[in-house]
């Protein structure tokens, strides 16, 4: 963590908004982890919880990564001025940075989902997850609609903004309940 | 997947030994992945390499059957069978082979993983479909919950309970299992 804060905050290019919208997700699948663990004896699919915690996870790194090395390519092709570069250059950007908002989205919903089984003194902490995933799926919908070859009726656009909207609905239930 | 697909190893070796083609196909396809596997993460062995041990080990596979003490003990025969067609292949080569002690650690490790992920393989085919299906496309294909859901006509926000349930489940049927008996 305090590896990734140094490099956050350094005079780098990367990394930036999509890898911190990536590691809050990961924090919050961490603290769906954290709750299933600690609920293992009124939670008998507990273990279903942090296997599929350990996956979103796993998929956030590769996507972390990918949006860290698709961001490089991006600025490069952009400062070089070549519009063929640029026109390549951008798009998978965008992708990966929808591929965030899926993943966390997926983040919420297990965390509500959790919310429902674990013991309730952890409650807050899978809220707290839902609304830190959400924040990472609300996060990639505006770095897809702001790349700028994606125009604003583009599919992934508006996939993303779906995405978004799922983590808010099982965030807000959350919120809700308490 | 074949209409053999849930008969046990002993099962499958019992038919073969009769000349049972379809059982014989399916042993292959039982154990190509977990035979290349050995080879490539085992022995480091490129693609080329591993699929020439693929070919070796099946052909002594199904002219030595009939060697097999007991039938259950299918898996580590092959294992074994494997290890040493790629020794046999490594040595013919004229290569060398790393340090005795550490990479016999390495690869035993190697091949204590291959034979857990073989074993949650075999638990996920004899799981029932809805289960497989839904476990396949969330822990093999990375797919979300939201395609998921859309595929299977399941309702939004019920997919991460299905698939604890079912791994739930696939827990069970692996702790079900005998371990893989020792090789004759």
């Amino acid at each position: 963590m305090q590896q990734l804060l140094t490099r956050m905050a350094s005079d780098q290019r990367t990394p930036a908004a999509g890898s911190a919208a990536a590691a809050t997700a990961r924090l919050a699948a961490a603290l769906v982890t954290k709750a299933a663990r600690r609920s293992r004896d009124v939670w008998p699919q507990a273990g279903g919880a942090i296997a599929q915690a350990a996956a979103l996870t796993a998929r956030l790194e590769a996507i972390a990564q990918a949006i860290e090395s698709t961001y490089e390519t991006a600025m490069a092709a952009l400062d070089s001025h070549d519009a063929d570069r640029i026109a390549h250059a951008l798009p998978p950007a965008a992708d990966a940075a929808l591929e965030l908002s899926r993943t966390a989205a997926d983040v919420a919903e297990l965390a509500a989902d959790a919310a429902h089984h674990c013991d309730q003194a952890h409650h807050a902490d899978v809220t707290v997850a839902a609304i830190m995933a959400e924040a990472a799926a609300r996060a990639g919908a505006h770095l897809v609609r702001i790349n700028l070859v994606i125009r604003a009726d583009d599919g992934r656009v508006r996939e993303a903004e779906q995405q978004a909207q799922r983590a808010h609905q099982a965030a807000a239930m959350l919120a809700n309940e308490r | 997947m074949s209409a053999l697909s849930s008969t046990t190893d002993a099962g499958l070796v019992a038919r073969c030994r009769v000349g049972d083609d379809e059982a014989w196909e399916e042993l292959v396809r039982r154990f190509s992945r977990y035979v290349l596997a050995i080879a490539q993460q085992g022995f480091r062995m490129s693609r080329e390499d591993a699929e020439d041990v693929f070919q070796d080990v099946f052909a002594r596979t199904y002219e030595r059957l009939g060697d097999l003490r007991s039938d259950d003990a299918l898996r580590p025969w092959i294992a074994q069978l494997t290890r040493r067609t790629c020794i046999d292949r490594i040595r013919s080569g004229g290569r060398e082979l790393p340090d005795p002690d550490v990479a016999d650690r390495e690869r035993d490790e190697t091949l204590e993983r291959l034979d857990e992920a073989l074993s949650v393989r075999e638990a996920l085919e004899a799981m029932p479909d809805a289960c497989r299906e839904i476990l396949d496309r969330f822990f093999c294909r990375d797919e979300s919950y939201a395609v998921i859901g859309a595929a299977l006509s399941l309702p939004a926000g019920t997919i991460a309970s299905r698939i604890s349930r079912c791994l739930g489940k696939l827990r069970a049927q692996l702790e079900g299992r005998e371990p893989p008996s020792r090789p004759s």
